[in-house]
């Protein structure tokens, strides 16, 4: 079981963005890709999810064998993708407990109806384990709230709806230690045999807390190094420039 | 002035009157034809059930204490944003008005609730009279229905008038038959320190035309003017708005928020008028509208004219479309893009209805507009 990405080209108006992307993340492993400003790391994952403004030119991305490219964006969510994004929207007048609801009810066959008591209970139950204030419930999705919030918001949405493959662009971007703590916290509580997750960081840091299996290096469109996790600190130590040596 | 008199004075202010015409700025974008009302010879009034009467009456069975509070109401009962004449009518079928008459200090926890079923192939009024004594806390929720699926043209009048320190609510809730037409005329007068919302949720009718005002002459009084509005197909919505300062310390707020839907129209004019000696008012002003298609309409006229120092103002209206990265966020939560569109116009207009500040009539309002969300179609 594993999300297989095989040679994937992308591009946006005339620029191409992807230039044959390979990467495979078996079901169980935590992969993490790296790599400098404009290398294509977060168009990855947005491609991953189907957003609308790229257009695969070439490639495949399947998962467990389903061809994901042939998927709508919110067809991929169900089918079990999840992206936690790096820039999440606000949503004005719609409750984060009416916005997970929506998001779980839509993955429920027709007719059926979600338990709303044990909706609250888990909420509450992930939400105590989040840090964060039960008041969230009824404010209105990410708006006004901090950038740690709105991180923390995202993970509680990627813990309620138990997805088999977690995408995080740049999650750590903006945290604070303890909120990057928290995050972490969330992230290694849903590691597991049947899930899989690809963390895209600038940072050693996060890596620091959330320890990834493999590490791969992203430039110009390619993966271009793939290794373990010597490979982050390496690239810690001596900046994207020792990719050139 | 008795009853009779005010009758006989909205007869003949009736036959007085001119007809709306395109030269007057009310009507500027409105839709003539509706607004003549050229056919219509008398009114009746529409059916109506009461619930949590106490305090309501009829006017033809007021105490003379009572008919003293009314009188101040009846005076400036008349219409001023584009339909005085039509308002005229209306009012001149005055014994079938109603009441409301609070006590001072009284603190009504239930809202006083009132549904209109307008009668088919006629003319109908509702005349609804407020008087808010004062610290008196409460809200009045008006409903408008069809007797049955034929069309129907009805004018609402609603005048508010509250004493000092009052705290009103005031929610109306149009959902007529779709080939009807509706003409409201609001007003609400504020006492010193005294808080008043009055919102008005429009989903049925073919034309409905709003006029709501909000007069402060006593210092600190404020008022709040919203309104929901989620026209489809063809209705158009017709909005006319007025604050007028005229002492110092006064504050306003007004938020109107329109979806408008396949080949819906709206027309949106409001006017901010601060007098000279109206120091330190704070007035705002905001007309918003989600554009659901691209064959809809919305026409946006925001006005001020400030006379005096020292003050706070603004309006501004905006037309929009929903971002499609907003929809991308939700569909990549798996939630299917109709619905994705549904829960984003509804949560702009649930903004508005919050700020009733108010569970019992925030529920009874959401209850009306996601009623009218479950019949749209999207393209």
């Amino acid at each position: 079981m594993s999300l297989v990405i095989n040679n994937l080209h992308a591009k946006i108006a005339d620029t191409e963005i992807l230039k044959g992307v390979n990467l495979e993340i078996p079901t169980g492993e935590i992969h993490a890709i790296m790599g400098p400003n404009g290398s294509g790391k977060s168009t990855l994952s947005k491609i991953i999810c189907g957003h609308e403004d790229y257009e695969v030119t070439a490639g495949t991305i399947t998962m467990d064998g389903q061809d994901v490219l042939e998927l709508d964006v919110d067809e991929r969510s169900r089918a079990g993708l999840f992206l936690a994004f790096q820039y999440p929207m606000e949503v004005p007048g719609v409750s984060n407990a009416n916005f997970l609801r929506a998001a779980l009810q839509a993955r429920l066959p027709k007719g059926e109806e979600i338990d709303a008591v044990k909706f609250y209970h888990t909420m509450y139950e992930k939400m105590d384990f989040l840090e964060m204030d039960r008041k969230f419930t009824g404010r209105a999705v990410n708006e006004g709230f901090s950038g740690g919030e709105k991180k923390r918001n995202e993970i509680l949405q990627m813990m309620m709806l138990d997805p088999r493959y977690c995408l995080l662009d740049e999650t750590d971007s903006g945290l604070d230690i303890d909120a990057l703590k928290v995050v972490a916290k969330g992230v290694n509580s849903m590691r597991a045999e049947n899930r899989g997750f690809l963390l895209i960081t600038h940072y050693q840091r996060l890596l620091d807390y959330i320890k990834p299996d493999k590490v791969h290096v992203m430039a110009d469109g390619q993966i271009v190094r793939s290794g373990g996790f010597e490979l982050a600190e390496t690239l810690e130590a001596e900046g994207y420039d020792f990719l050139k040596s | 002035m008795t009853l009779n008199d005010f009758k006989a004075q909205k007869l003949q202010e009736f036959d007085a009157l001119p007809l709306p015409s395109r030269s007057e700025e009310n009507w500027r974008f409105g839709n003539l034809k509706q607004g003549k009302h050229e056919t219509i010879e008398s009114f009746r009034a529409a059916d109506t059930s009461v619930t949590n009467a106490a305090f309501i009456h009829s006017v033809t069975d007021l105490s003379d204490d009572q008919l003293k509070r009314l009188a101040p109401l009846l005076e400036k009962s008349g219409a001023t944003l584009g339909s005085p004449k039509v308002t005229a009518l209306a009012l001149s079928n005055i014994e079938s008005a109603l009441f409301i008459d609070i006590p001072s200090n009284e603190i009504l926890e239930e809202p006083i609730i009132i549904d209109y079923s307008v009668i088919s192939a006629s003319a109908n009024n509702t005349l609804l009279f407020i008087h808010a004594g004062a610290c008196s806390q409460f809200s009045v929720v008006e409903k408008y229905t069809s007797n049955d699926n034929a069309p129907s043209t009805t004018v609402g009048v609603t005048i508010i008038h509250s004493e000092a320190s009052a705290t009103v609510k005031h929610l109306a809730i149009q959902s007529v038959q779709e080939e009807s037409r509706i003409t409201f005329h609001h007003r609400v007068d504020g006492g010193k320190d005294s808080n008043i919302s009055s919102c008005i949720l429009n989903t049925g009718a073919a034309w409905a035309r709003s006029e709501a005002s909000a007069y402060l002459n006593e210092n600190g009084a404020h008022a709040n003017l919203l309104s929901v509005s989620v026209p489809n197909e063809n209705q158009e919505y017709d909005q006319r708005t007025f604050q007028s300062h005229a002492s110092p310390h006064t504050t306003s707020d007004l938020l109107y928020k329109n979806s408008l839907y396949d080949k819906a129209k709206t027309v949106f004019s409001g006017l901010i008028f601060v007098e000279e000696k109206a120091h330190f008012t704070d007035a705002y002003q905001t007309c918003r509208n989600l554009l659901m298609s691209d064959t809809t309409e919305a026409n946006s006229m925001p006005g001020l004219e400030i006379n005096a120092d020292q003050v706070k103002c603004s309006h501004g209206s905006t037309s929009s479309t929903i971002e499609e990265e907003e929809i991308f966020y939700l569909k990549a939560r798996g939630i299917d893009p109709q619905t994705a569109k549904q829960m984003i116009a509804r949560g702009f207009l649930i903004e508005v209805i919050e700020k009733l500040s108010d569970e019992k009539l925030e529920t009874l309002a959401t209850e009306a507009l996601d009623q009218k969300l479950a019949q749209l179609r999207l393209g």
